[in-house]
């Protein structure tokens, strides 16, 4: 076999082996998904706002769960009133995903959508996902909010019910057209658990996904590898040849003899610099946090 | 070393006076260019004091100590052996015979008898027997792991041979001049303001430097290196060569001369000669050597014979040479190393720090 046969071989048997190494689970792989339980009638909108009729209400309901229905989600839009006009951002987002889950159940596929009518000065809206709706959507949440500026008022204006009406009809269409198997995982950093679908499983489990462990596991053999080479070069230089004897044994110290020897000073300079002071920098201030149940990924908005 | 029979008056026939080289005895050209003698086998360079004051101290000195009686004697009791594969001479005396060249393993044959001129005026016997020799080997290979397994066979271990390497010492007389300027920096602060000040030196050194047996072996095929790696020899030990010495042990026949050695003589002088300049100038915190040189005005040479417990191991094509200082005990070689056994420790090593890491930083990530 000549080199680049050899070095084809070698880099085959490193894939094969991170790939192997990569196989081995790393955490629980119990799988918390609950998937979703074809109740489309569970999906629904819930107007704390009161900001439709009975007819409108019913006519965005059959929407949602049309949606529901193809997406095979479940599809929550919860529309707040001055009763939450008082909530903070991370409040909303804790009350969005705590509504997602006494409604539905922990780890359920579905996606709860907090419109933020409480006619607050900061209008915050967010979109709460769970199940393989984080997986399906969370690349794509600041998109939709985007699109949905143009239906919904900024903060302070004028909230016009059929200005909401087709903000929601807009909403469930971008469900539609955002949908996406693409991304790999969502991470929920908070629980410490990993959304993803494997061999069209959807997966909610403590264990990385495959291509993640394999990431890992490519790093992993990076420093391995290098601290190899190091090792390596370390055992090398070990293998060479030790430096001569220092001549310096051979002089007869009490016949040598300086004839010259003087260090004249010939030059002064002095140089002055002025001190520059410097002052330290601001202090950081992290945030508070909320607890809630299941697995969530999600985000928020400011109109 | 001046011929006498050439005239010498008020310096105007220069050119026509033959001169000896005070360092390798080969005749000296005046250079019309530099006004000095130089030497075109060791390319050394003289002013004509230098050259007298070298004759004056030469005929002041023993003259050759070997006598031709002792010359005559040697001469009829060594047998000399050439190796026809690697072309190495050997020398053993005539009570023994030498059946392998100590160098390439293979049949030598006897090819005559040791020239006179080969005899050593001094030898220091050796001190290091050949069981101490081998577990000094031993213990330096223990350390190795990756080196071949053949290499630490008992059939490796036997090549060590007991040898008599020639070497050519010197002492030489060197004048060093050394012309440098020195910066000394200090700083201090006083209020918002930093001060540095900067003070140059002239720094001047003008020596002459002795230096006493600077050894280097005459003997091309065993690498330079290797010889000065085991050096120190405590000449303090050496005796009047006689051939009891050689009983039991192989000796080497020289085939460099001093003129050939002169060379490596003269860097390590001028290497020395240096470090004894440099190391008397101190407290600065930067110096530029203007100009410096080293020149050597005379050599006195001896040849003699130094103890070297010696190996060859073949290995890929390349010959790693070992030696232990017969004397002294100090060994020096390059260990061969064996690739494919450090490329399998490495590889293993490095897929178990892998799977570790993926384990434990999987588990923390
Ligand atoms: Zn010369
Ligand atoms: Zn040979």
């Amino acid at each position: 076999m000549n080199k680049f046969g050899k070095f084809l071989a070698f880099m085959a048997l490193l894939t094969v082996f991170i790939l192997g190494v990569a196989y081995i689970p790393i955490g629980s792989t119990k799988n918390l998904a609950e998937g979703w339980d074809g109740d489309t009638s569970a999906s629904c909108l819930v107007d704390d706002a009161d900001l439709f009729g009975k007819k409108d209400e019913k006519q965005l309901n059959s929407v949602i769960r049309e949606t529901a229905d193809e997406l095979e989600l479940n599809i929550l839009i919860y529309v707040a009133g001055s009763d939450d006009a008082h909530l903070s951002d991370e409040a909303t987002e804790a009350k969005a995903h705590n509504m997602y889950d006494e409604t539905y159940g922990e780890y359920t596929d579905g996606v709860l959508y907090y419109m933020d009518m409480s006619g607050g000065y900061s209008a915050y809206d967010f979109i709460s996902t769970s199940g393989k709706a984080t997986v399906m959507y969370q690349k794509d949440i600041e998109n939709i909010f985007t699109y949905l500026d143009g239906y919904l008022p900024a903060s302070g204006e004028q909230i016009v019910p059929e200005e909401i009406y087709s903000a929601i009809e807009a909403f469930c269409r971008q469900l539609e057209t955002k949908k996406s198997r693409n991304q790999l995982y969502f991470h929920d950093t908070y629980h410490g658990l990993y959304n993803y679908f494997e061999r069209g499983e959807f997966r909610v489990t403590r264990s990385k996904p495959f291509p993640l462990r394999a990431l890992i596991m490519l790093v992993c053999t990076a420093i391995g590898a290098l601290i190899a080479l190091i090792v390596h070069a370390c055992i090398k230089r070990h293998y060479k040849f030790k430096t001569a004897a220092n001549p310096s044994v051979y002089v007869a110290r009490e016949k040598t003899a300086f004839t010259e020897r003087s260090d004249v000073q010939t030059r002064t300079h002095v140089s002055k610099v002025r001190i520059e002071s410097s002052s330290g920098g601001g202090g950081s201030r992290g945030g508070g946090g909320h607890s809630f149940g299941g697995s969530h990924g999600g985000g928020g908005h400011h109109r | 070393m001046i011929r006498r029979e050439l005239r010498h008056k008020g310096g105007t026939k220069l050119e026509s006076i033959e001169y000896k080289c005070p360092n390798c005895n080969a005749d000296l050209k005046f250079n019309p260019d530099t006004q000095k003698l130089d030497c075109e086998f060791c390319m050394s360079s003289f002013t004509i004091d230098e050259v007298k004051n070298a004759c004056a101290e030469a005929e002041n000195s023993i003259p050759d100590e070997v006598l031709e009686e002792e010359r005559q004697e040697f001469e009829e009791h060594t047998n000399l052996y050439h190796c026809k594969s690697c072309g190495a001479e050997i020398m053993a005396d005539d009570q023994q015979t030498a059946l392998f060249c100590y160098y390439c393993h293979n049949p030598v044959i006897l090819s005559g008898k040791m020239g006179g001129k080969y005899r050593p005026s001094k030898v220091i016997g050796f001190k290091l027997n050949r069981d101490k020799a081998v577990k000094l080997f031993k213990s330096w290979v223990a350390k190795r792991r990756f080196v071949p397994d053949d290499f630490k066979s008992e059939q490796q271990v036997e090549k060590i041979t007991g040898l008599y390497v020639p070497f050519w010492v010197a002492d030489c007389k060197i004048k060093a001049n050394y012309h440098a300027t020195g910066k000394k920096i200090r700083s201090w602060s006083t209020g918002n303001y930093r001060y540095t000040e900067t003070k140059e030196f002239r720094v001047d050194r003008c020596a002459d430097v002795v230096m006493q047996g600077i050894p280097a072996d005459g003997e091309t095929k065993i690498d330079d290196l290797l010889m000065e790696s085991i050096e120190p020899y405590d000449y303090k030990e050496l005796q009047p060569f006689s051939m009891s010495y050689l009983s039991g042990f192989f000796a080497d026949k020289y085939d460099v001369d001093e003129a050939g050695v002169f060379p490596r003589i003269r860097d390590r002088a001028t290497a020395a000669s240096r470090k004894v300049i440099t190391d008397s100038v101190t407290g600065y915190n930067s110096v530029v050597v203007m100009s410096e040189h080293y020149d050597i005005l005379k050599t006195d040479w001896s040849y003699i014979m130094l103890p070297v417990w010696f190996m060859t191991y073949r290995y890929n094509d390349q010959i790693y040479e070992f030696a232990i200082n017969g004397q002294t005990g100090k060994l020096a070689g390059t260990p061969p190393l064996n690739k494919k056994k450090l490329f399998r420790f490495c590889t293993i090593l490095g897929a178990g720090l892998s799977v570790a890491f993926y384990l434990l930083g999987g588990a923390m990530l």
